[in-house]
């Protein structure tokens, strides 16, 4: 009787649970057909904001400032991106004109208040729109913002600081970068391009002092974006640091061979057999980069390396020297013992061949066209 | 018979609680999709400068392995060739084609034979020839002895140049930008080694010069109830996995990798035929018994397009090979189960594979069997049967209506009144016939693999319809 008692209570519960769900299923129907209308209403609402401010954006594109209707706060986002889209891919006098706009509308005020909405997409339009116009008014707010725990709230908001004043913000997000794991290196490297060589210069050699050992090799990579003359003073004070450590030596070498730092040859060829694949590889590729013809056997003997992609970046890198020529290149294939080497040679060579025909056959058609 | 009817209480409360952890167990997957989901939006948001010529975004091998596809494979490559991406490379492998596939390519893209080191570093059948275009200096064509897709796959690992690679289908349609999105993990987190991308449903869509410019319902019934599936198990439930680092499979359709993890790991096994999942699963075997710290991740956007079957044959072929897969993947790497150095995959996910999808389909049918004859013939109450149908019927239907309401809020790849009202009459007839014959189709997978059938893929009829007008 007990059994019989709990089970028509469970079976009672369920009953119920069946009944919940079916309502559930109900409600989200709803919902989604409301969400629908919403976003149907919405699109409208933006297409008609866009129709009356394209207008407007493309004509102060050309200098003609007429009076600016003002923006009210329902319709600022799509105003806001609808200005950031264009005024993202144009530069010089056309840009200055939008910036103007945009202060005249009012933008600097929106976004200033966007900056503590909770909704993180808002804010990394605000961040953005500040960053454009240079407003120092939100300085202290953005610096706030770069010690963000969210790394995309954090990393707009040093781009931003950046745009504004460079110089100041420069050491400050440097400092980000060398100790925050959820940073995007690619991400960086863009702002720091975008910085100028020589407001990066002044602050990577403290940069690379205060990264920690983990991120020191990606802050090292940032050197592609400093003045020339400023990279080799800066890559002995990461070795300083850590000497033996492979990965800050490799990104070094690499550095050295991108950027093709003459000074650097001593450290390259002390490194072209070191112990560590990815160290000989580096400094392979360097030392075909930089090299002299005195650094030719050296890098023809890691045509022999048991590592594939060292013996494919020696032959690549053969091939590139100035003083080897394709004669030359085929001596060397003749002459090697190794089998996998010659195999590597064979390739490069036909993909120099490869390349050289494409640029005449680019070349010739461009004669054609009456351009060359 | 009043202890008949004691006796069979536990069966019908073994059925009850067995669709009820399986529900259950779908939507907190469901919920926990939906911090991902959020966050990504607000991530994509995010207007970082543009990466594209730092120099430091990582550049990418894109695998295509190819057999009798020559209906299709020149415009496939074409758009591939068209991606906004800094520095890639298509490495087309086709794999003992029967038909013109090859020379089809040959003539599109000037291909000519190159004196190219294959760099063996697994097994595959023997290269026959290695070609590059003269137009396209980032394709390259490897010619095979047919091995399977697995080995076409290594065949193109092997010969890969960059440090990821990405693995597609042949039909598999990207969007341009579909190379940036399913790279960005990688560059967010370290750890990352693989990736998975979101596969849509093509069927309906136009499609020109290879990308979808228009998206569209398809009117094939079969097609349209495959999207509201594919958004229920293909979405939201791997996202779901995803955020706890359990994802159990990354589709061939499109897929990223880091190429020296995959080269560690012996590539993908040629004696599945559910090689994507088997790689998956054995990158978490080997990485999580071995206390590396890594990361496998969806990423949600629709990046990628694929043809589904319209014919039932087609359907019933794709998911017992699936189903297959999916018992050779588990079998292969048992140790994962119950593992006290596995974490909440050996404890949560796998056993949740195991239980529920990999064995399901004999409980599920078994169940339904059950309280559908009992009703007939009166050994079940109806109250229970209720129950069990509630449960079973409505949890799945409550699973597709909350699918397209985060499909809704989030990408609205379907934005019309009509066709959300469509996606909803689906969402909700899904759950009446249509799941229960795809249980059957795994059943006839799970019982193909116990009887140790030929390992094939079956037929599946694509019509490519599209792809020809271009």
């Amino acid at each position: 009787m007990v059994l019989q008692a709990t089970t028509a209570g469970i079976v009672d519960t369920a009953l119920w649970a069946g009944v919940v769900v079916a309502v559930l299923v109900l409600a989200l129907l709803a919902v989604i057909l409301f969400l629908q209308a919403f976003h149907a209403a919405r699109a409208a609402r933006h297409r008609r904001i866009r129709d009356r401010w394209r207008p407007l954006i493309l004509s102060s594109l050309c200098g003609n400032t007429e009076s600016v209707p003002p923006v009210d706060q329902r319709n600022a986002v799509p105003v806001i991106r609808l200005w950031s889209h264009y005024r993202k891919s144009i530069r010089g006098k056309s840009a200055n004109e939008l910036d103007d706009l945009a202060r005249r509308a009012g933008f600097v005020e929106i976004a200033r208040g966007l900056l503590d909405n909770r909704n993180i997409r808002l804010q990394l339009l605000a961040i953005e729109t500040l960053g454009t116009l240079s407003d120092r008014g939100s300085w202290d707010r953005l610096n706030d913002l770069m010690s963000s725990s969210d790394p995309y709230l954090s990393m707009a908001a040093a781009q931003a600081l950046l745009r504004i004043d460079s110089r100041k913000a420069i050491r400050r997000v440097m400092r980000q970068a060398g100790n925050r794991t959820d940073w995007i290196p690619d991400a960086i490297m863009g702002m720091l391009e975008e910085s100028g060589p020589e407001v990066v210069s002044s602050a990577l050699p403290d940069a690379i002092r205060e990264a920690s050992d983990e991120l020191r090799p990606t802050v090292l990579q940032y050197l592609k974006t400093a003045e020339r003359e400023r990279v080799y003073p800066a890559l002995t004070v990461a070795l300083e640091i850590q000497p033996d450590d492979p990965e800050v030596l490799a990104a070094c070498l690499q550095v050295i061979g991108d950027v093709a730092i003459p000074e650097g040859l001593g450290l390259v060829r002390q490194n072209s057999d070191h112990e560590r694949w990815f160290v000989r590889l580096r400094a392979c590729s360097a030392l075909a980069r930089i090299g002299t013809a005195d650094d030719v056997p050296a890098v023809i003997s890691r045509l022999s390396d048991s590592e594939y992609w060292i013996r494919y970046r020696a032959a690549e890198g053969l091939a590139d020297m100035p003083s080897v020529s394709e004669t030359r290149l085929l001596e060397i294939k003749e002459t090697l013992a190794d089998r996998y080497g010659r195999d590597m040679l064979t390739q490069v060579i036909a993909e120099k061949r490869a390349q050289g025909t494409r640029a005449d056959d680019a070349e010739e058609a461009l004669s054609r066209e009456g351009v060359a | 018979m009043k202890e008949l009817i004691e006796l069979i209480h536990p069966v019908e409360w073994f059925f009850l609680t067995y669709f009820a952890c399986l529900g259950g167990v779908y939507l907190l997957l469901n919920f926990l999709s939906v911090f991902r989901v959020h966050r990504y939006m607000n991530e994509r948001s995010a207007q970082l400068v543009d990466a594209r010529s730092t120099g430091l975004q990582p550049p990418v091998t894109v695998i295509v392995p190819a057999h009798n596809e020559a209906e299709t494979i020149v415009t496939s490559v074409q758009s591939l060739l068209q991606l906004e991406y800094g520095e890639y490379e298509v490495v087309v492998v086709n794999d003992g084609s029967t038909d013109v596939t090859l020379e089809k390519l040959v003539r599109a893209f000037q291909l000519v034979p190159f004196p190219e080191v294959y760099h063996v570093q697994m097994p595959t059948e023997p290269v026959r020839q290695i070609y590059r275009s003269a137009t396209h200096p980032n394709l390259r064509v490897i010619d095979k002895e047919n091995g399977g897709k697995a080995d076409a796959l290594n065949a193109g690992i092997n010969n890969a140049r960059y440090p990821l690679v990405c693995t597609i289908d042949a039909d598999s349609i990207l969007q341009r930008n579909s190379l940036r999105r399913v790279v960005q993990p990688f560059m967010e987190d370290r750890s990352t080694v693989a990736v998975g991308g979101n596969v849509r449903v093509a069927n309906g869509c136009t499609v020109e010069d290879g990308f979808v410019t228009d998206v569209g319902l398809p009117r094939n019934p079969l097609a349209l109830v495959q999207i509201i599936e594919y958004l229920r198990d293909f979405l939201f439930a791997r996202l779901g996995w995803s955020q706890l680092n359990s994802l159990f499979v990354i589709s061939g359709a499109f897929g990223c990798f880091k190429r020296n993890i995959l080269v560690e790991h012996g590539g993908f096994r040629t004696d599945t035929v559910g090689e994507d999942m088997e790689m998956v699963v054995r990158l978490h075997r080997r990485l999580r018994l071995s206390g590396e710290k890594y990361r496998v991740t969806h990423v949600p956007d629709p990046i990628c397009w694929s043809e589904v079957p319209e014919d039932l044959r087609s359907l019933k072929n794709q998911r017992a090979r699936w189903q297959r897969g999916l018992s050779e993947a588990l079998t292969m790497n048992f140790g994962l189960f119950l593992n006290r150095k596995g974490g909440l995959l050996s404890w949560f996910g796998f056993p949740f594979k195991v239980l529920f999808e990999w064995l399901g389909p004999i409980v599920e049918i078994s169940g339904y069997a059950y309280m559908i004859g009992g009703l007939v013939f009166g050994w079940v109450r109806p109250e229970i049967a209720i129950v069990f149908f509630a449960i079973a019927v409505g949890v799945g239907t409550l699973l597709s209506v909350g699918a397209l309401l985060l499909e809704e809020m989030s990408f609205r790849i379907y934005g019309s009144r009509n066709e959300i009202l469509a996606l909803s009459a689906v969402a909700v007839l899904e759950s009446f016939g249509y799941r229960q014959m795809i249980t059957v189709f795994r059943l006839v997978g799970l019982v193909q693999w116990a009887l140790s059938r030929p390992r094939s893929w079956g037929e599946t009829r694509r019509s490519g319809q599209w792809q020809k007008a271009a």
